[in-house]
């Protein structure tokens, strides 16, 4: 409660958000390398990627540190997505495929992708939550469940309402600092407990295990004989292509001025994560080490309540409540910002939507967003749904992955091919899933009295992935569309960073910051509209042209709007401005400020 | 699509003429198989290893099984390796791209906006 209640002191001072498009969704894109490197980390560090994969390790012995090691590898695909996302991307998937395929059928795609991902994230973490919650602070039952879930999203969707991507990446930092530590106490206490002898904790391990499970140090508690192997390879491979992909975690590569910056910030990311998990690691080791795990509750709580009693409990219970909340703030402005760029603009309104408006109903989007997860979460709260955070991450790495893979690198890729790809994908994920044994079958799945599973594993992945690449390419060949120009814009975007989004400059809501915007514009003088991306198919031109003052006062126009203001650095600017941007590699905002 | 003929009925320089232009130089070439080649090795080995050593622990257990010091498995070295890969791959990816792809991405950046002043 005391942590909530600083991070809310501290967003609401360091994080208020302005309510411009690129402050609201990517805090103008002034977030440095360590900064958005903590943040980062923050977000990955959901129930999955930290309780979980404790839990596995306590329950599974070496199967679960393949889990562990499995999701740690998955940010190597989150490097080298990194560039090419920071240097297409502008606010949302939609955003990037627009600027090769034609808007409206993508971006509907796209937020109905998203949109999947995100509920289903936002809704297994508040339950997980509640769960957790309710057992370590000795809660009664139902009622209180349904509280603290209710308490996770009110100050979730408070978070971002008043603090948009600024004040939920500093929640996010903050979270990271706490995580970190909460784990470095509890390995150290751990450690100091064996003298740092990791071979007698091993052993202890060994030896709580019971007889007949087989070594815990040696694999096989998940591999068991003919498919069942398979299932766990999927699994892994699942998890290694799909995290890097998840839409929460891309949003925060557009975070940063510029595509190193972005680089750089994964770089910090990982060196947060690698002794992380080493310590996770140890955690999950330790769990098992001191007397077991009970299997209905998370290892990581137990362990601490063993090693420093209920303070300690209630310490890694606060940490995990902040978690939960700045993963669900994450969650629910890049849902939110999808739904109102990529749904709401492009198919209610059928046209873009003015700055000030499209904030509001982002605003709203996530008040009514949080709500309805709230009341889903606490409908299900008594469902066993861990099987929807495989899912996500199995549509995500069926759908958005081929889809921006293929549109960066295959010049044959069209409309179409983006559409049966997101779609294909999340169906084939879908269905397979359906007819797994994760719905139906075993006793362990969610339907347990019916047995309609026809496909042998749990984990789909290791045939979905696939098909959504295959559905693409099928998709692409069968439409007519051709998108030459718009790969070569693509291309050249992805690969060197020309055109893409640049970082608003900290002093541009003062006077000093929109009088040099009108400088630079007047001096352009000719009042031409470039439009250098695909992104806009007409949009730009709906807005009076000439008016050029009007619109860079007014903030940045909606859809292909968007793009001009951007293209005005690129296009004809006078020589002495030139320089500026020279030196603005990784500098970002600074440049202005000294103009 | 109507907006594009617009404007390139009006503009001297259409800007996505201007990326066709560049896509074709023989500087975005290099630097697009450079990348290319890069990735694709990067990838292959990553997921290479990572799927290696999923398969020896998944057929051959055994192997994994082996105490090196104590009750230290070699899995749990081999799995400690796999943690640490991306840090590795990390530094590895920092100092290639800051070395073989930047200069290339800046003299074509550099290129995009003198054709255009």
């Amino acid at each position: 409660m005391i942590f909530s209640l600083v991070i809310f002191f501290l967003v609401s001072r360091l994080g208020r958000a302005r309510d411009t498009r690129s402050d609201f969704y990517t805090a103008d894109r002034t977030f440095t390398a360590p900064q958005n490197g903590a943040a980062l980390f923050g977000t990955f560090m959901m129930m999955t990627s930290f309780l979980a994969a404790a839990d596995e390790v306590a329950r599974n012995g070496y199967d679960g540190v393949l889990v562990t090691a499995g999701l740690a590898v998955s940010w190597v695909a989150a490097l080298l997505l990194a560039e090419p996302m920071r240097n297409t991307g502008r606010y949302t998937l939609g955003d990037t495929l627009s600027i090769r395929m034609r808007q409206r059928p993508v971006r509907l795609a796209a937020a109905t992708v998203t949109l999947l991902v995100c509920c289903c994230t936002t809704t297994v973490q508040l339950v997980g939550a509640g769960r957790l919650l309710t057992q370590l602070l000795h809660l009664p039952g139902t009622a209180g469940e349904a509280l603290v879930i209710a308490t996770i999203g009110g100050l979730a969707a408070m978070t971002v309402y008043y603090g948009g991507m600024r004040g939920t990446t500093w929640t996010q930092i903050i979270n990271a600092v706490l995580l970190f530590a909460a784990v470095l106490v509890l390995a150290g206490a751990l450690l100091v407990r064996y003298r740092f002898d990791v071979s007698a904790l091993l052993g202890d391990a060994a030896t709580q295990a019971g007889p007949g499970d087989g070594d815990p140090l040696a694999p096989g508690a998940k591999f068991g004989a003919g498919t069942h192997r398979t299932q766990f390879v999927s699994e892994l491979l699942t998890s290694v292509l799909g995290y890097a992909a998840l839409p929460y975690l891309f949003i925060h590569h557009l975070t940063v001025p510029s595509a190193a910056t972005a680089r750089r910030s994964v770089a910090w990311a990982v060196w947060l994560i690698t002794p992380f998990y080493l310590l996770v690691v140890v955690l999950g080791v330790g769990a098992a080490a001191l007397g077991g795990v009970d299997p209905r509750q998370s290892a990581v709580p137990q362990l601490a309540s063993r090693l420093g009693g209920f303070p300690l409990a209630a310490a890694v219970a606060s940490v995990v409540f902040t978690t939960i909340i700045a993963v669900t703030a994450g969650l629910a402005i890049s849902a939110a910002a999808s739904f109102t760029r990529d749904g709401y603009a492009t198919v209610v309104r059928r046209g873009p939507l003015d700055e000030a408006r499209e904030i509001t109903v982002a605003r709203r989007a996530i008040v009514v967003l949080c709500v309805l997860q709230t009341l889903c979460a606490i409908l299900l709260m008594h469902q066993d749904i861990g099987f929807l955070l495989s899912l996500d991450v199995t549509v995500v790495a069926s759908t958005i992955l081929p889809t921006l893979l293929l549109s960066w690198l295959w010049r044959g890729f069209n409309t179409a091919g983006a559409l049966w790809s997101m779609y294909g994908g999340a169906a084939a994920s879908l269905a397979l899933l359906a007819v797994s044994p994760a719905v139906s079958g075993s006793p362990g799945s969610l339907l347990p009295g019916v047995d309609f599973a026809y496909f042998p594993w749990t984990s789909v992945g290791l045939v979905s992935i696939p098909l959504g690449f295959v559905f693409g390419y099928l998709g692409a060949g069968l439409s007519r569309e051709r998108t030459e120009t718009g790969y070569a814009v693509m291309e050249v975007r992805a690969l060197t960073g020309a055109g893409a989004a640049e970082a608003v400059p900290a002093a541009a809501t003062t006077e000093r910051g929109s009088r040099f915007r009108r400088r630079r514009t007047a001096a352009r003088g000719d009042g031409l509209r470039h439009h250098a991306d695909g992104d806009g198919d007409g949009d730009t031109e709906q807005q009076p042209a000439g008016d050029v003052v009007r619109v860079v006062d007014a903030g940045e126009e909606p859809g292909g709007g968007d793009d001009e203001r951007q293209d005005r650095r690129r296009p004809p600017v006078p020589r002495r401005q030139q320089q500026h941007r020279r030196g603005e590699g990784g500098g970002g905002g600074r440049v202005v400020a000294r103009e | 699509m109507r907006t594009d003929a617009d404007t390139t009925a009006t503009l001297p320089h259409d800007p996505r003429a201007a990326y066709l232009a560049v896509q074709r130089g023989a500087a975005f070439t290099r630097l697009r198989s450079r990348s290319r080649r890069y990735v694709t090795a990067m990838t292959a080995l990553v997921l290479g290893l990572f799927t290696g050593a999923v398969v020896v622990a998944g057929w051959f257990p055994g192997v994994l099984a082996a105490r090196v010091a104590g009750n230290v498995t070699a899995g749990i070295v081999l799995a400690a390796g796999l943690i640490v890969l991306p840090a590795v791959t990390c530094a590895v990816h920092l100092r290639y791209a800051g070395r073989r792809l930047d200069p290339l991405v800046e003299r074509i950046r550099d290129g995009l906006d003198g054709g255009r002043r």
